[in-house]
C-alpha cells in the first residue's frame, strides 16, 4: 500500500478511531489524539505485515487498543481537564446534555475491557467477531463483557 | 432499554472531536519523519553489510596468509625439527610476512570500527 492510499484510508477512519479513544480516555482529547497518532504511525511502519486477513479498520483499531492498553497499564493517568472535548454541541437542549453526561459517567464506571467492548459494539457498530479480533480475546469473553457492561449501563441509566 | 435503545443513545450523544485536517497534517509530517529515519537506517544497514563482507574477505585472506607464513615456524616454536617448508623459506622471512599479514588484518577491520563509531 503506498503512502497516499494509506493517508486516504486513514482520513476516512480517523474520526471513528479518535471518537472511540476519546471516550476510552475519559474525554482527555490530547491523550486520545496522541494515542491515535501513535497507532496510525505504527500501522504505517508495519504496513508490510498487514496481510488483509481483517479489514484495515479492524487492524488499525487493534493497534490503537493495544497502544491504549500500554499507556493505561504503564500507569499513565488520563486528564479530565480537557473533557470538554467530549461535550455535546452548544445547540443541544438541556435534556440532551443531561442524558449525554449520564451516559458518559455510566461508561466511565465500567471496567476498561467492558468499556472498550461496549463502545465498539454500541458506538462503533462492530460485530462480536471484529471486537474479538480488536481486543485479541475469544468471542465468548466478548459476549460476557458485553453482557456485564450492558447490565451495568442499564442499571445506571435506568436508575437516573 | 434494549440494545437498539443503547445504540440510539450513543448515536444521539456522540462526543465532539477536534478538526480532522489538523490531525491528518500532523500524521503526515510524522510519517515523513518516520520514512526519512527508515531510509537512513536502510542505508546504514546496507553499508554495514558491505563493510562486513569486505572485512570478512580481507580478514579471511589475511588470516590464511598468517597461517601459511607461520606454518614453517610452528615446529621450531614447539621445539621440533623443521620438516615441510624449510626448503621454501627461512624463519625470519616468515615472521616478517606474519607481521605484514597482521597489519593487513587490522587495516581491513578499520572501516568496521569507523562505521560503529558513526552509528
Amino acid at each position: 500500500m503506498d503512502r497516499n492510499l494509506f493517508i486516504g484510508e486513514i482520513s476516512h477512519l480517523q474520526e471513528s478511531l479518535r471518537r472511540f479513544l476519546l471516550v476510552l480516555c475519559h474525554g482527555d482529547r490530547f491523550t486520545a489524539d496522541d494515542i491515535a497518532q501513535d497507532a496510525c504511525l505504527k500501522a504505517w511502519i508495519s504496513i508490510d505485515r498487514f496481510r488483509g486477513e481483517s479489514s484495515l479498520s479492524t487492524w488499525l483499531f487493534r493497534i490503537a487498543y493495544r497502544c491504549w492498553c500500554d499507556r493505561k497499564y504503564s500507569g499513565a493517568e488520563f486528564s479530565t481537564e480537557n473533557s470538554e472535548a467530549a461535550s455535546v454541541p452548544d445547540s443541544a437542549s438541556a435534556d440532551d446534555k443531561f442524558r449525554h453526561q449520564e451516559l458518559y459517567r455510566a461508561i466511565g464506571d465500567l471496567s476498561p475491557n467492558e468499556r472498550a467492548s461496549v463502545l465498539l459494539f454500541y458506538m462503533e457498530d462492530r460485530s462480536i467477531k471484529e471486537i474479538s479480533a480488536i481486543m485479541d480475546i475469544p468471542e465468548g469473553t466478548v459476549k460476557s463483557l458485553l453482557y456485564r457492561g450492558r447490565v451495568k449501563l442499564k442499571m445506571k441509566l435506568g436508575k437516573e | 432499554m434494549n440494545d437498539q435503545d443503547i445504540k440510539d443513545f450513543f448515536r444521539s450523544s456522540e462526543p465532539q472531536i477536534t478538526d480532522g485536517n489538523a490531525f491528518m497534517e500532523e500524521l503526515s509530517s510524522r510519517m515523513e519523519t518516520a520514512d526519512r529515519i527508515r531510509s537512513l537506517r536502510e542505508d546504514a544497514s546496507r553499508r554495514y553489510r558491505r563493510v562486513m563482507l569486505r572485512t570478512l574477505v580481507i580478514g579471511s585472506l589475511a588470516g590464511a596468509a598468517v597461517i601459511m607464513f607461520l606454518l614453517p615456524v610452528f615446529p621450531s616454536i614447539f621445539g621440533r625439527e623443521l620438516t615441510l617448508f624449510t626448503s621454501f623459506t627461512d624463519e625470519s622471512k616468515s615472521v616478517v610476512c606474519a607481521v605484514v599479514s597482521v597489519v593487513a588484518l587490522v587495516l581491513g577491520l578499520l572501516p568496521a570500527r569507523k562505521l560503529v563509531s558513526f552509528s
